[in-house]
């Protein structure tokens, strides 16, 4: 167990590509960190950057305070596991499993009973002298990640491990992973473009755009009180639905539509110019007293069971309504959908989108 | 049921191109058919003249046909050994062209397979007498009735010129006057060997010829006063004599105690060291001196070789007619015009437009009196030498009597052997090279068991595939046009690899050899028995196998060297990579021929380079066996990597990059990763590309061949094939070459079954 911490670091490739600016973090001691966000916005370059696949342009990274720049990966005391299982084609599981230990001169007994007891804790006893092209997709994975608890590293390293899973067996390895961080409780850090990924494992989850930090935060936080327009956009599923209008007193109005708020800051009051509204979709009722919105048509409702979605066009943007199972609506049904007192962010409308606070929100959360 | 495919529309498309495409192919055959008829007589003449012989040859035929209409010849040139080869097989098949033109000594093997025929019922004993001796080839006859001439030989050449004659070409800006005894070539030979710039390497040489070749040697053995044999027929080989002693210690003392020959001198370095003016004098025939009297760099003349002061005999060299002689295939109304043709082309007035045109010796006594030959100076030297000289034996024999003199002759000028166990050695070389070349094995019985044996066997094969056969006959029904396409590529194979490949089975079973070249029959497993009761086979077949590991190791190692450092990060790679593939790209006679110049003993850059860098003292790479064989192999190497390297970095792209990535997290070394993971991901790649490279090493040829000149020294670095290769063609035992193939075959397909199973080469490693 250990922390990590990154310090002012940038990566810059030979083209000059910037892939990382200026990355400050710090991993506490057994925290499950995620790093999410889109293809490109940096996230695995971080991580290759503290596994040593990847050289640092500038700043530091530190593992339990020992600058780990200039260090070799195998000599950081860190497990990874990639994307593509990266297992060694032409040895049995067993050899896999032991390949690092054999590298750090671990004794034949040890390596002989660590392996065993991964290949329990696993279940993978039976495929142990199997060669991985035998293997599915699943006991692969499961291969990779025995592969890294053998070595007991200080830090875990996820590169997308579940991305070539089919979605049944990535929520099951999802659950999975969960329960060996909270049986090992080492420190553990996993990329992943997927926001469900990141929000159901991760204790703390990193969002990361154009290569830089957007928000890092606790998961109900992020989805509470996302930093700007794009963590708020990015988290949630569906997801937040955005009007662009301006903002007068307390009255957010958008061609010749207005909604009236309550409990504005007056950050987002001395705002000049535009401003973006952003509502969820569970933020939208039907038999409410909040302020309403235009009466429209639904034009796709999507039945989960438990409740269901329904989609609508205002002002020529798709929006999302959650509805309660037992609301009886189809296509075409004309609705008139409610805000919910509290269920609305502003942003404004810039480059960073950054979102204003209401009044009493430290209260509610 | 009904055939469902027959319902299908494509099954119509299907069939008709079919019938099209035989119909096509009809309408093609019946228009080749139909071409041009030419009622002329055509005679077909193969030859292997220069090109200014042969531009005189086509002017004299073209005149030829104008004053005989009906008569349409047809030249087609070929290499003299292409000649020679080709020649045998069109007559063996029972074809070939009426009249073959070439050199004197491959008549005795010609004649002993009866593929050419007796001239002496179109030339008179008037017409014969015109001929200058040696002018007519006479060989005894073949079986056949007693003739009514009482001597009972076929005459089966009529030449129109002599040559292939040695003599001395000097460089007049160093030899006044050439010398007229072997003591006064040493004096003047001695002045000329100078070493200008005192780096102990001589920038000119008094004297220089291809001292590899024991045909250069005659001279020297007749002007010691011997001869090859000892019989006026030349069949008996008689080499052990003191006259051969003598000859050889002669040759020897030029250049080890006289000093005025350099070391390792074959054709091309005694050619280039006299044309470039580092040479005084050469021994060298009458093909080469036109070049030499061209080049304005020397003033070049020619001289009859000196006289041997102690015999008081002059140094003869051979000479051989070279004419015309008739294929025993020609119907009798080729062979009358055919005749005629051969009288026209050796007649006296067409022998003096080439005595003028060509300057060459003509094969007629009435031409000698015509005054160039003593206006002009090279003729008159070339006349001299020719009238010391000594007809080149035509019999069969004289192959074997060269075979043999080689390795001992070799051996002496490399300091392995004393001249007279030299000699010794020759004789008892030539001795059993001529009973195996006249080696008469006779059809044995029982070749019913072998057929039936032979029968069994396929049977029992189509027996095996019976399920395959069965289907065979109704998908041909149903895919006619399928078959009909694969069909020509079926064809082809069958023609150039199975058919081959059983008529060799079949030849390994045989007496094929000089002796049965057309009535060849079943010897059993004679041929077997020999190649593997013969000491030499199991020597070279060792000799085989570390060429060829040692080969493939260096090749697949050096390939994957290269291939891992080409495949980092460095720069220029494209440049490097196009460096590296050169050595492949250059055709690979081309590379030996190179190789073999570097490794000149004093001329070569292995040396020189060698010497310079590092004071290593000069290897003597080609005259020495271990040194030939070593220098065989280092040209392979050179030749063989690039291959290697491009499957391994074909390879090594193949990897993916997170299997590195991965080791690398595990804690391993860059030596470990490579040992760990490039290595066994490499293996499925490289395991396959090895086991070609097994065989195209050990079938080989052409590297051993020309790096080592055919063996040299003392056929002591020969591999296998190029062993078959000179038993089979040098003394024409093509059973017992076969046999040697066939056994080549087996152990190459035993070990490729082996390595490739074992190396679990055709398993995919990737999921």
């Amino acid at each position: 167990m250990a922390t990590v911490s990154f310090r002012n670091v940038n990566k810059v490739y030979p083209d000059g590509f910037h892939a990382v600016h200026d990355l400050n973090l710090e991993v506490k001691e057994g925290e499950f960190l995620v790093l999410v966000g889109p293809s490109g916005c940096g996230k695995s370059t971080t991580l290759r950057m503290l596994a040593g696949l990847e050289e640092i342009s500038s700043g530091e990274i530190a593992i339990e305070d020992r600058v780990v720049n200039a260090i070799e990966p195998g000599d950081r005391d860190i497990a990874m596991v990639f994307q593509n299982y990266a297992l060694y084609p032409h040895m049995s599981v067993r050899e896999n499993l032991a390949f690092g230990l054999k590298m750090r001169r671990t004794p034949k007994q040890e390596i002989a009973e660590r392996t065993a007891e991964v290949a329990s804790t696993l279940g993978i006893e039976s495929l142990l002298d199997r060669r991985p092209r035998e293997l599915s997709g699943g006991q692969r994975q499961r291969v990779a990640l025995g592969r890294a608890i053998v070595r007991q590293p200080k830090v875990f390293l996820f590169d997308e491990p579940l991305s070539n899973l089919d979605a049944k067996l990535r929520v099951q390895m999802r659950a999975e992973i969960a329960s060996l961080h909270h049986r090992l409780k080492t420190t553990m850090v996993y990329v992943t473009h997927d926001q469900v990924e990141a929000m159901t494992l991760g204790e703390r989850i990193v969002i990361m755009n154009h290569g830089r930090i957007q928000q890092a935060a606790a998961p109900l936080e992020l989805y509470r009180r996302p930093a700007n327009r794009f963590v708020a956009g990015f988290i949630g599923s569906p997801p937040m639905n955005f009007l662009r209008g301006t903002l007068k007193d307390s009255m957010f109005q958008s061609e010749g539509m207005s909604i009236q708020l309550a409990n504005v800051s007056n950050e987002a009051l001395s705002h000049e110019g535009n401003v973006w509204l952003g509502f969820r979709a569970e933020d939208l009722v039907l038999n409410s007293d909040g302020p309403s919105l235009p009466e429209v048509e639904l034009e796709v409702v999507e039945q989960m069971g438990h409740e269901s979605i329904g989609y609508f066009t205002l002002l020529g943007e798709r929006h999302s309504i959650r509805l309660p199972a037992t609301s009886e609506v189809n296509p075409g049904s004309r609705i008139v959908p409610r805000l919910r007192p509290a269920g609305w962010h502003l942003f404004a409308d810039d480059e960073e989108g950054c979102r204003f606070a209401r009044e009493n929100e430290t209260a509610q959360v | 049921m009904l055939d469902a495919t027959r319902e299908l529309p494509a099954n119509l498309y299907r069939r008709k191109p079919a019938w099209r495409l035989l119909a096509i192919i009809g309408l093609l055959i019946t228009l080749s058919g139909c071409s041009k008829q030419d009622d002329r007589h055509v005679i077909q003449l193969w030859h292997q003249m220069v090109v200014n012989e042969r531009l005189f040859l086509n002017e004299l035929v073209t005149e030829y046909e104008k004053q005989h209409p009906e008569i349409d010849v047809r030249l087609v040139f070929k290499d003299t050994e292409e000649l020679r080869s080709s020649f045998q097989a069109a007559a063996l098949a029972g074809v070939g062209p009426a009249i073959v033109y070439g050199p004197s000594d491959v008549l005795g093997a010609y004649h002993t397979m009866g593929i050419i025929a007796d001239m002496t019922p179109w030339l008179d004993e008037n017409a014969r007498a015109k001929f200058k001796p040696g002018g007519l080839t006479y060989l005894p006859a073949k079986d056949g009735p007693q003739r009514d001439d009482s001597q009972n030989r076929d005459l089966v050449q009529v030449s129109d010129r002599f040559g292939n004659h040695l003599a001395l070409v000097y460089n007049r800006k160093f030899v006044e006057t050439p010398p007229q005894t072997v003591e006064e070539l040493i004096e003047i030979g001695r002045r000329n060997t100078l070493d200008e710039d005192g780096n102990g390497r001589n920038e000119r040489y008094g004297l220089v010829w291809n001292y590899e070749e024991p045909y250069f040697a005659v001279p020297f053995i007749t002007g010691s006063g011997g001869w090859l044999f000892a019989n006026e027929e030349n069949t008996e080989p008689d080499l052990d004599t003191p006259q051969m002693v003598a000859a050889l210690q002669l040759i020897d003392d030029l250049q080890r105690v006289h000093g005025i020959v350099p070391r390792g001198c074959d054709y091309e370095t005694a050619d280039s060291l006299f044309k470039s003016g580092n040479a005084a004098m050469i021994i060298n025939g009458d093909w080469s001196w036109g070049d030499y009297l061209a080049l304005e760099r020397i003033d070049a003349a020619i001289a009859p070789l000196p006289i041997v002061t102690e015999t008081g005999q002059p140094m003869g060299p051979m000479i051989s007619p070279k004419g015309y002689s008739l294929n025993k295939n020609a119907t009798p109304a080729q062979r009358d015009a055919a005749m005629q043709l051969i009288t026209y082309l050796t007649s006296e007035s067409s022998q003096r437009r080439a005595l003028h045109s060509l300057r060459i010796l003509p094969s007629r006594t009435a031409l000698y009196d015509d005054p160039l030959l003593t206006q002009d100076p090279t003729l008159k030297a070339s006349r001299e030498q020719f009238e010391q000289g000594h007809l080149m034996p035509s019999g069969s024999e004289m192959r074997a009597v060269w075979d043999a003199m080689r390795p001992p002759y070799q051996a002496v000028l490399g300091g392995a052997i004393s001249a007279k166990d030299a000699a010794a050695a020759m004789q008892a070389n030539a001795e059993q090279a001529i009973s195996l070349l006249q080696r008469d094995d006779q059809e044995i019985g029982g070749s019913w068991l072998w057929a039936a044996l032979a029968s069994a066997t396929t049977l029992g094969l189509l027996f095996w595939q019976r399920r395959g056969l069965a289907t065979l006959l109704p998908d041909m029904r149903r895919q006619p046009l399928a078959y009909l396409l694969v069909g020509p590529a079926i064809v082809l194979i069958f023609l150039t690899v199975v058919f081959p490949f059983f008529y060799n089975l079949l030849l390994s079973f045989s007496n094929m050899s000089l002796t049965h070249f057309q009535d060849w029959g079943f010897a059993g497993s004679q041929n077997y028995i020999d190649v593997l009761g013969d000491g030499q086979f199991y020597a070279v077949l060792l000799k085989t196998i570390i060429w060829t590991i040692v080969n493939v190791v260096f090749h697949v190692g050096i390939g994957i060297l290269l291939a891992v450092a080409l495949n980092g990060p460095i720069r220029g790679k494209a440049i490097y990579r196009v460096l590296l593939i050169l050595p492949w790209a250059v055709p690979a006679y081309i590379t030996a021929l190179t190789w073999r110049s570097m490794f000149h003993l004093e001329y070569g850059a292995v040396n020189l380079l060698g010497n310079q860098l590092f004071g290593i003292p000069p290897v003597n790479w080609l005259g020495e066996a271990t040194n030939a064989f070593i220098a065989c192999i280092i040209a392979n190497v050179w030749l063989g990597f690039p291959f290697m390297m491009v499957i391994a970095l074909g390879g090594l792209q193949g990897i993916p990059q997170d299997m590195y990535e991965a080791a690398r997290i595990d804690r391993a070394s860059r030596w470990q990763q490579f040992r760990h993971i490039t290595l066994p991901l490499l293996k499925p790649v490289l395991a396959p590309a090895a086991t070609l490279g097994a065989i195209w090493t050990f079938n080989n040829l052409n590297v051993v061949w020309l790096v080592s000149n055919g063996g040299a020294p003392s056929n002591k670095t020969h591999i296998l094939v190029s062993y078959v290769y000179k038993e089979v063609f040098n003394l024409y035992r093509y059973g017992y070459g076969a046999a040697l193939s066939m056994i080549v075959f087996v152990i190459l397909l035993a070990f490729c079954l082996v390595f490739l199973h074992r190396a679990k080469a055709t398993e995919n490693v990737y999921g």
